[in-house]
C-alpha cells in the first residue's frame, strides 16, 4: 500500500485543486499513466501516477482543493489489496488530511507578486473605496501565468521577509586603520597602533593621533553605544509590539500569604509552585484569562488547556518557558516543573515549542525585592501575573495587629478580552487561595 | 584609407527563403548542395543510431517532465519537439569540445555523459551545478539568458590562443538573441574568428512572447550584421541539423571562424512545469507542428531505406526504459546536501575567510536546539 501526497506542483504553491478525475477507485494503473487533471494557481496540469498498481482510494472529489503534503491517493502496489495501514475513518476527513476550504487570500508566490504588482497597474479604483457597508470580498483574477487575488482593487500578497523583519546591518568595528605615514610615524615611535584613539572616519587614526598618544590621559567618553542583539532585542520588539498594540489595564491585590507559606517550607512544593496552583484553579473559574486575541480576524481563540509560563530572567535576557497543560500538575510536579524550566532557560537549551506556547504567564518579581508593578503582557496572552516580594507586615489577623506575611499580586490584562470585573474576579480567586489554601480542596 | 565599409553580405545566411532540409515530412530524402557532401559517410546505421539517441532523449525528458509532477525533481523545462535540434549537432561534436548551454539542453547533456543520479540532483534543487563541466567538457546549465554564449566565446578565444583544435557550442533560444550578451558574444567571436558555434534553437517562443515580436527578420540574417555566416536549416530535420553543424564545426577548427545556425523548431511543451501556454498559443499550431515531429520523420526514412523498424523501435524502447528506470531511481533517492556543503564551492581553494565562516556557521547551527 503506497500513499501519495499531492506534491507542490509549481513553485511554491501551498494547494491545488482536483479538476477532474481520470481514473476510479478499482482501476489497474501503469507507471505515468495520467491520473488526474490537477489545477494550481499556476496552471491546469495533468497528474502521470508515481506508481503501476492498483487506485484503492481517492481522497478527494472533483472541485475539491488538497492542500500540498496531504494524501492524494492511495495505491495498491504490491497486488495484494490489503487494506491501508490506518483504515481512514470516511465519515469525518481529519483536518489536516482533508480538503480544505478555498483561503480568502492565498499566499502569493514570487512569480505571482511580479505579477500582482504589473496589475496594480491596472486603471482599477486606487484606493478599497469603501461601497455601501457592502464589504469587498477577496477575488481571484486570472492572469497570463496563474492567478493572482486582487481585493480593494489592490494584489493580495504575502508579506516579504524584510516587511516581516526589517534587515539590520550588524556593523563591526575593525581594527584601526591609517595611512601608511602615519603608520610608519606609529612605527618609528613604538606606538602600538591599536592602542591609539582613532579620531577620524570610520576609525581611521590620524597623525595627531599618534602624536597625542601617550601625553594625556583619554577621558573617558561620556557615553556608550552597543548594539542590542540576540534575545535583548527579541524582547525589544515583543514588548514594544505587546505595549502598542494591547489596550493593558492592571489590578493589584495585598495578600496574607502566612499560611501557604507555611505550608511551602513543611512540604515539597515551593511557594512559587503553590502559588501557580492557586493561579491554576482561578483561571479553571475564569478561562477566558488565557484566551488570546486575533485583532486581525477579531477573533477569540480559546485553549483546552493551560500552558503556564514562567518568566525566567537570564543573562542573554528574559525568557517565558512553557509549562504545558500545567492545570493536570499538582504542586510537586510544578515545582519540578518550574525548577527545570529555570535551570533549562539559563543553559538557553529550552525547545522554540517551550518559548512559545505558553498562553498564560507568572512574573516572580518578588525575588528583585519589590512588591510589583505593571507587567507587560507577553504577546498573544490576555494575563500576567506578577507576585511581589513577601514581606513581614504589621496585619488584621482575628481581630488583631500582628506581623504577618504579606504580597502583593498584580494581574496586567489585556482589555479587550477581560474587563474589570473578570480580572479583579480572577485575582480575588488567586487571592482567596492563598489566603487560605484549603480553600484549595473545594475548587 | 577609405571610410567605406562593406554591406553585410546577404549571402553570409544560408536557407533564408526555405530552412535548409534533406529529410522531408515523409521521410524522403531531399537534395542539398550545401549539407549533402557532409553527409556522405552517414548510413542506415548511422541514422538508427541518432534515431536511438533521439527517442532516449525523449524518454528522458519525458520521464523528469512526470517525476516533477509526481514530486520528485521540483522544475523541469521540457525540450519535447527539439530532440533533432540537440542530438544533430550533439553528435557532430568531439568529446574534447565544449558545450555551453541554457537550461533545455538536456539532449547535449545526455549525449555528452551525464551522470544521471548527478543530473538529476541539479533538476531537485540538491546542487547549483550537478555535475564535474570538466568530466564531460560540458559547462553547467546556464539560467541567465543568454549569457553561456559569452563564455563559448571566451572559451574559444582560449582555445585559439592555446592554439588547440577545440571548438566551443554556445546554445541558446530565440529569446536570447534579444539579449545584450548574445549581442556581444557574436561582436567578440566575429573580431577574434574565434572557434566558436552558435546554435540558436529557435523554438518559436521566450516564454510566452512569439519570436514574430521579437524580431522583424528571420534570426539567421542578425549574425550576419557582425560579419558571421549563418545558416537557417530545419530543427526537426536531425541529418540536416548533423550536417550543418560538421560545417560550422569544421571551420571553427580549421580557423574559419565562428558560425550561426538557426534551428527552426518547435517546443511543443510548456516553459517549465509551472507554465501554462494554453494561455498564449492555440492547440492547433502545437498539432501542425506534431505533424512535423522529428522521430517519426526519421521512423519514416529509415523504413525506407529497407530498415527492420520493429527491430530498431525494440531497441529504442529497450534503451529507453532503462535510462527511464535509472533517472527514476537517481531522481528518488538523491541525498540532499547538507548546508554546510555551500561552503565547498566558492572557491577551489578555501579562503580563510570562507573558513572562518564555515566554522560560525557551525556553531550557529549546533546552537540550534535539535542539532546539539
Amino acid at each position: 500500500m503506497k500513499t501519495f501526497l499531492l506534491p507542490d506542483l509549481g513553485e511554491g504553491l501551498t494547494e491545488s485543486e482536483v479538476v477532474a478525475w481520470r481514473v476510479a477507485e478499482g482501476d489497474t494503473v501503469e507507471l505515468n499513466q495520467p491520473l488526474a487533471d490537477i489545477e494550481t494557481a499556476k496552471a491546469v496540469v495533468e497528474l502521470p501516477s508515481p506508481y503501476a498498481g492498483v487506485i484503492s482510494k481517492l481522497h478527494a472529489g472533483e472541485g475539491e482543493t488538497v492542500a500540498v503534503g496531504a494524501p492524494l491517493i492511495e495505491f495498491d502496489v504490491d497486488g495484494t489489496g490489503g487494506a491501508p495501514a490506518a483504515p481512514a475513518d470516511e465519515a469525518a476527513p481529519s483536518p489536516e488530511a482533508g480538503p480544505v476550504a478555498t483561503p480568502e487570500a492565498p499566499e502569493a508566490t514570487g512569480e505571482q507578486a511580479e505579477a500582482e504588482e504589473r496589475s496594480a497597474a491596472a486603471p482599477a479604483a486606487e484606493e478599497p473605496a469603501a461601497t455601501d457597508g457592502a464589504e469587498a470580498k477577496p477575488e481571484k483574477v486570472q492572469v497570463l501565468v496563474g492567478s493572482i487575488t486582487v481585493h480593494g482593487g489592490k494584489p493580495v500578497r504575502a508579506k516579504r521577509a524584510w516587511e516581516v523583519e526589517p534587515f539590520v546591518r550588524e556593523e563591526k568595528r575593525g581594527p584601526n586603520r591609517a595611512m601608511p605615514p602615519v603608520r610608519k610615524l606609529a612605527k618609528d615611535r613604538g606606538i602600538d597602533l591599536q592602542a591609539v584613539r582613532a579620531s577620524g572616519a570610520d576609525g581611521l587614526v590620524t597623525r595627531a593621533d599618534v602624536e597625542g598618544h601617550g601625553s594625556a590621559p583619554v577621558a573617558a567618553p561620556a557615553s556608550t553605544r552597543e548594539k542590542v542583539t540576540g534575545l535583548r532585542k527579541h524582547t525589544a520588539a515583543a514588548m514594544t509590539q505587546s505595549a502598542l498594540t494591547v489596550p493593558h489595564a492592571a489590578t493589584f491585590h495585598q495578600v496574607d500569604v502566612t499560611e501557604t507559606l507555611a505550608l511551602a517550607k513543611a512540604g515539597d512544593a515551593s511557594f512559587l509552585a503553590l502559588a501557580a496552583r492557586a493561579i491554576l484553579l482561578a483561571a479553571k473559574r475564569w478561562p477566558d484569562v488565557t484566551a488570546s486575541f486575533h485583532a486581525d480576524t477579531n477573533e477569540l481563540e480559546r485553549f483546552a488547556h493551560v500552558n503556564l509560563g514562567i518568566a525566567v530572567s537570564t543573562d542573554r535576557g528574559l525568557v517565558v518557558a512553557s509549562i504545558d497543560e500545567a492545570e493536570a500538575m499538582d504542586a510537586s510536579a510544578l515545582t519540578a516543573a518550574i525548577k527545570d524550566r529555570a535551570v533549562r532557560a539559563r543553559e538557553g537549551s529550552l525547545s522554540m515549542a517551550e518559548l512559545t506556547s505558553s498562553n498564560i504567564t507568572i512574573s516572580n518579581v518578588g525575588v528583585f525585592g519589590v512588591d510589583g508593578g505593571i507587567p507587560i503582557l507577553n504577546p498573544g496572552e490576555s494575563a500576567i501575573i506578577a507576585l511581589g516580594a513577601i514581606r513581614r507586615l504589621p496585619w488584621e489577623h482575628e481581630g488583631q495587629v500582628v506581623l504577618r506575611d504579606v504580597c502583593t499580586v498584580t494581574v496586567s490584562f489585556d482589555h479587550r478580552v477581560l474587563d474589570g470585573r473578570e480580572a479583579a474576579g480572577f485575582l480575588a480567586d488567586i487571592a482567596a487561595v492563598l489566603e487560605r489554601p484549603a480553600l484549595a480542596l473545594a475548587r | 584609407m577609405s571610410l567605406t565599409m562593406p554591406a553585410p553580405d546577404p549571402q553570409l545566411a544560408l536557407g533564408l527563403d526555405h530552412p535548409l532540409r534533406v529529410l522531408d515530412l515523409d521521410g524522403s530524402r531531399l537534395p542539398s548542395d550545401v549539407l549533402d557532401p557532409h553527409l556522405t559517410d552517414v548510413d542506415e546505421t548511422a541514422l538508427t543510431n541518432l534515431y536511438v539517441d533521439m527517442v532516449r532523449v525523449r524518454r528522458l525528458d519525458t520521464e523528469a517532465f512526470a517525476l516533477t509532477r509526481q514530486g520528485h525533481l521540483v522544475l523541469w523545462p521540457p525540450l519535447l519537439g527539439q530532440e533533432a535540434a540537440q542530438v544533430g549537432p550533439a553528435r557532430a561534436l568531439r568529446q574534447s569540445d565544449w558545450v555551453f548551454g541554457s537550461y533545455r539542453e538536456h539532449g547535449f547533456a545526455l549525449l555528452k555523459g551525464v551522470d544521471l543520479a548527478e543530473f538529476a540532483r541539479v533538476w531537485k534543487a540538491y546542487a547549483h551545478g550537478g555535475w564535474d563541466p570538466h568530466e564531460i567538457t560540458m559547462a553547467p546549465a546556464q539560467i541567465i539568458i543568454g549569457a553561456q554564449s559569452l563564455h563559448a566565446t571566451g572559451f574559444a578565444m582560449a582555445s585559439k590562443m592555446d592554439e588547440s583544435d577545440d571548438v566551443a557550442l554556445a546554445c541558446f533560444g530565440d529569446g536570447a538573441t534579444s539579449e545584450g550578451d548574445v549581442n556581444e558574444a557574436l561582436v567578440w567571436a566575429s573580431a577574434f574568428q574565434a572557434p566558436v558555434v552558435f546554435l540558436c534553437q529557435n523554438n518559436q517562443y521566450a516564454i510566452s512572447e512569439p519570436v514574430r515580436v521579437q524580431s522583424g527578420t528571420p534570426l539567421a540574417l542578425r549574425p550576419t550584421g557582425f560579419g558571421i555566416p549563418s545558416m537557417r536549416v530545419d530543427g526537426n530535420d536531425v541529418l540536416a541539423m548533423h550536417a550543418a553543424a560538421r560545417i560550422a564545426f569544421e571551420r571553427a577548427r580549421s580557423g574559419g571562424g565562428p558560425t550561426f545556425i538557426e534551428a527552426v523548431t518547435y517546443r511543443r511543451g510548456p516553459h517549465t512545469t509551472t507554465d501554462d501556454p494554453k494561455r498564449y498559443r492555440d492547440e492547433a499550431e502545437v498539432e501542425a507542428w506534431t505533424a512535423k515531429d522529428p522521430i517519426e520523420r526519421v521512423e519514416r526514412a529509415l523504413a525506407a531505406m529497407g530498415a527492420n523498424m520493429d527491430a530498431v523501435r525494440e531497441e529504442a524502447r529497450i534503451r529507453a526504459d532503462e535510462l527511464a528506470k535509472e533517472l527514476r531511481h537517481a531522481a528518488e533517492h538523491a541525498e540532499p546536501p547538507t548546508v554546510d556543503s555551500i561552503f565547498d564551492h566558492v572557491y577551489a581553494q578555501p579562503t580563510k575567510r570562507l573558513e572562518r565562516q564555515r566554522a560560525e556557521h557551525r556553531a550557529f547551527t549546533a546552537s540550534i536546539e535539535g542539532n546539539r
